[in-house]
């Protein structure tokens, strides 16, 4: 599968993205990176639709930013400071994806809230970095995009690195 | 050495700070990993700031305040400095100690969660 871009429209933006997971998770040991909804909402729905979420791994970026450091991540789970975060949340899931054996599949939800908290040229070279390492690491990723952001300059730079683009 | 040459050389020094101060700043520019990395370009301009205000005094430019710029220039400056150095630098090391952090949890919960996904399959097949 390599690296896929999925532009989402953002008016049934997280019933598409369930489906876009649901999918393109089928025989991956799938590694989910939140930036939009805290990981709790994520399992619920992904439970609502039969998907079993305990065998998901949530790299939660909003949690931590939205309620406080004294929460407890459980067992399927980890917290990064914030989407700000720009380094953790690329260490948090290179490592990851090192560690665990098989396929695996790298979930990014998503870069347009990646730009609502950083700027645009530290999210392009993020993505640049992120992208090559994964794809040099054997490592298959989704990446989600708001489709009204595919007009952005960083986010065609982002295309480009990407073999395929959906919608 | 007389006045004049000490003036040119820490002239010198002041162009290389600045130089320093801007490759600090490009530094923070280039991954916005934390605000406090500022101190440090901070720091290094009150460096330079204090080495124009020490030419000054000693070039007696404001007649009357001469100890008074010296004291800034080679106390005040290079104290505030200092302070504003260590603090960007501790700033980067609890970024970097963050880091240290965030690299064994994702290895260790990823490695647990395998384990125990593995272990559930291999009862459900039984």
């Amino acid at each position: 599968m390599g690296i896929t871009i999925y532009a989402v429209n953002s008016s049934s933006y997280f019933k598409r993205v369930i489906e876009i997971f649901k999918h393109e998770s089928i025989g991956t040991v799938p590694i989910y990176i939140t930036l939009n909804k805290p990981h709790t909402e994520i399992e619920k729905v992904l439970r609502e639709h039969g998907f079993h979420p305990e065998r998901v791994f949530f790299i939660d970026c909003i949690s931590k930013h939205v309620i406080g450091h004294n929460i407890v991540a459980p067992a399927n789970c980890m917290y990064v400071d914030g989407p700000s975060s720009i380094t953790a949340i690329g260490i948090a899931a290179t490592q990851a994806a090192k560690a665990v054996n098989g396929k695996k599949l790298i979930f990014i939800d998503s870069i347009s809230t990646m730009l609502m908290y950083n700027d645009s040229a530290v999210v392009g070279s993020f993505c640049n970095f992120l992208l090559a390492r994964l794809r040099a690491m054997g490592v298959d990723a989704v990446v989600l995009v708001l489709e009204s952001d595919l007009q952005k300059d960083v986010v065609k730079r982002i295309e480009s690195l990407a073999d395929e683009v959906k919608k | 050495m007389n006045v004049d040459q000490n003036a040119s050389l820490l002239l010198v020094a002041v162009a290389i700070q600045i130089v320093a101060a801007y490759f600090s700043f490009a530094i923070f520019r280039f991954n916005r990993i934390s605000t406090n990395w500022l101190a440090l370009t901070w720091g290094i301009m009150s460096i330079a700031l204090g080495t124009i205000i020490t030419v000054l005094a000693e070039y007696e430019t404001v007649p009357g305040y001469t100890k008074e710029l010296l004291f800034t220039g080679q106390i005040v400056l290079p104290i505030l400095a200092s302070l504003l150095m260590a603090f960007g630098l501790w700033g980067m090391k609890k970024n970097f100690e963050y880091f240290e952090v965030v690299e064994k949890e994702a290895t260790t919960k990823i490695r647990t969660l395998e384990i125990m996904v593995n272990s559930k399959d291999k009862k459900r097949k039984k």
